[in-house]
């Protein structure tokens, strides 16, 4: 299918994208949010990326698959955006910055949302590299030689990362479910 | 085969995943496309004029010593021959200043900023 459209958009049918868009966007958020831990971040991240992607369409290699070849784009850009937003912090340093609540306060009595929102909390205590590569992993169901595609890391980097990954989720895990005094 | 393990991390973050919740995100993204599109465009266009144009003023000045009739007279007490050097090197240099700027607008990528 990626194909087709492919073939559609170097063309010359630029509306075609649209369907990368909306067929990849939220893994895209998914991946760019594990690194860069905002919302609006992550949503300039993805922005940023498909029209990167879109740019440089005529050289993309056919024989990957076109979401790796995207996710290596957008992790590029979420780790450029990470880089950008740590300047300015140490620019502002603001220590006793406010953390980003990124579920609605209102609907947090229910359980679900509850534990939706813990986990989001043991994710962003996570390391981007972690996180990122937790999403990949598990959420995509990457194999470890396609994440190293992806992030261009050595495949031992990459297992080093996955094995500290899982520890630190179950820690932190622990740590915030006890704090909100949930179970899974 | 996936161990219990495995499992329990994929759900773990099957419950976190979240969507990209603005309505407007394909519609801007691709009005952005096509405005770099058009930036593009535009801005290749500009390079193959600004060349046209530095060919066309080179060629100009070049040619304005054999074009003015100079007579073999004083003008403010400068020899001919030093104002035909004084125009010859004016004229090289201002066309090496613009050569540069204009080769390196060229080799930037035909793209904006937005």
């Amino acid at each position: 299918m990626d194909e087709i459209y492919l073939n559609k958009i170097l063309g010359g049918q630029t509306g075609e994208f649209r369907y990368f868009i909306e067929t990849y966007k939220n893994f895209a958020f998914n991946l760019a949010l594990s690194v860069v831990k905002n919302e609006l971040d992550a949503e300039d991240v993805v922005q940023e990326a498909f029209i990167r992607a879109y740019n440089s369409l005529s050289s993309f290699n056919k024989k990957s698959k076109f979401s790796s070849w995207l996710y290596r784009i957008v992790v590029n850009c979420a780790y450029q955006q990470l880089d950008k937003s740590k300047r300015l912090k140490s620019e502002s340093s603001h220590e006793d910055e406010i953390p980003i609540v990124t579920v609605n306060p209102l609907i947090e009595y229910y359980e679900e949302e509850e534990k939706k929102y813990c986990i989001e909390q043991a994710l962003n205590l996570l390391s981007a590299d972690e996180s990122l590569v937790l999403n990949l992993y598990y959420l995509l169901d990457y194999k470890i030689r396609e994440i190293t595609e992806i992030t261009g890391w050595s495949v031992s980097k990459t297992k080093v990362t996955l094995h500290r990954g899982r520890k630190t989720m179950k820690e932190a895990m622990l740590e915030v479910f006890s704090k909100h005094k949930i179970t899974l | 085969m996936k161990s219990k393990e495995d499992l329990w991390f994929k759900d773990i973050l099957e419950k976190s995943a979240q969507e990209l919740n603005n309505p407007d995100f394909e519609d801007r993204v691709m009005k952005r496309i096509e405005v770099e599109r058009f930036a593009g465009i535009r801005i290749s266009r500009n390079k193959q004029i600004s060349w046209i144009l530095f060919a066309l003023g080179t060629l100009f000045g070049l040619s304005l010593p054999y074009l003015i009739p100079w007579n073999d007279t004083l003008f403010m007490s400068l020899d001919i021959s030093q104002i035909k050097m004084a125009v010859n090197v004016i004229m090289t240099v201002g066309i090496l200043i613009v050569f540069g700027v204009i080769l390196s607008g060229s080799m930037r990528k035909n793209k904006i900023h937005l």
